[in-house]
């Protein structure tokens, strides 16, 4: 996958980068809000788009708007220790496919998120063949869509 | 198009809902299809009406599962090259003489 990371702090963003490679996505790594918009912008070619939320320039939360004024149907995970009820619900009205992770986390935890290993479990539980869709390299967006239309055609049967 | 490929898409088109969810998804996908005078064992005969009845069944959810059909039966088929939009494009196009 290609994932585009905004994160101010060095560190962390080099951990992100050395992890999400090791797993063998593309990483492009960006310092603040507004590289990162400007980056999307002139390359919208992203699986992934991963924001911090606090930085300089222009937060996640600016960042997230334009870029999805580029691409309305870009999946954005929040990465950041600043989530509070209020900015949660903000950032979920952006677009449901806006997800959150709150630091701190293990890094395994953003790989798993980005990897959408935890809609692959949610499908197995409504017995469908997880490893066949994986194969078909479904978006967040379909498996998503996936996944409410069995639970729609369940709750039918009730 | 010979009734041989034509019941060639039927099964793979069958197939791909078999591949996809259980046989207890795919019963109910088939009693509420038949409700609607749909059969799923032949998407090919009426592939728009079929489509139709998975969206309203699946919505959304119902796209993945036409593009999976598309690319999985246009490898079956070797017409990869070709694009499709939807099953019933592909019927039309493999029922052109």
């Amino acid at each position: 996958m290609k994932i585009l990371i905004a994160e101010d702090e060095e560190d962390i963003s080099n951990q992100y980068k050395l992890v999400l490679e090791g797993k063998g996505h593309k990483v492009t790594l960006t310092e603040n809000g507004k590289v990162c918009a400007d980056e999307f912008a002139a390359n919208p070619d992203f699986d992934c788009v991963v924001l911090d939320y606090k930085m300089p320039v222009m937060d996640g939360f600016e960042a997230a708007k334009s870029i999805l004024n580029v691409n309305p149907k870009q999946r954005i995970i929040f990465a950041s220790a600043y989530v509070d009820k209020t900015l949660e619900e903000s950032i979920l009205k952006l677009k449901r496919l806006t997800e959150i992770i709150r630091k701190p986390f293990d890094l395994d935890v953003l790989s798993d998120t980005i990897e959408d290993v935890t809609c692959y479990e949610e499908l197995e539980k409504l017995n469908l063949n997880s490893e066949y869709i994986k194969n078909g390299n479904p978006t967040h967006e379909q498996l998503m869509d996936l996944i409410d239309g069995v639970k729609k055609l369940s709750k039918g049967r009730i | 198009m010979s009734s041989a490929k034509h019941e060639d898409l039927n099964r793979g088109l069958y197939e791909e809902l078999c591949n996809i969810f259980s046989q207890s998804v795919v019963d109910t996908l088939n009693s509420k299809s038949a409700e609607q005078g749909i059969d799923l064992t032949n998407i090919a005969d009426k592939p728009k009406l079929a489509m139709d009845v998975l969206h309203e069944l699946l919505g959304t959810g119902a796209d993945f599962i036409e593009l999976q059909m598309i690319n999985n039966l246009s490898r079956k088929f070797n017409i990869s090259g070709k694009s499709f939009k939807t099953i019933a494009e592909l019927i039309d196009f493999m029922e052109e003489p």
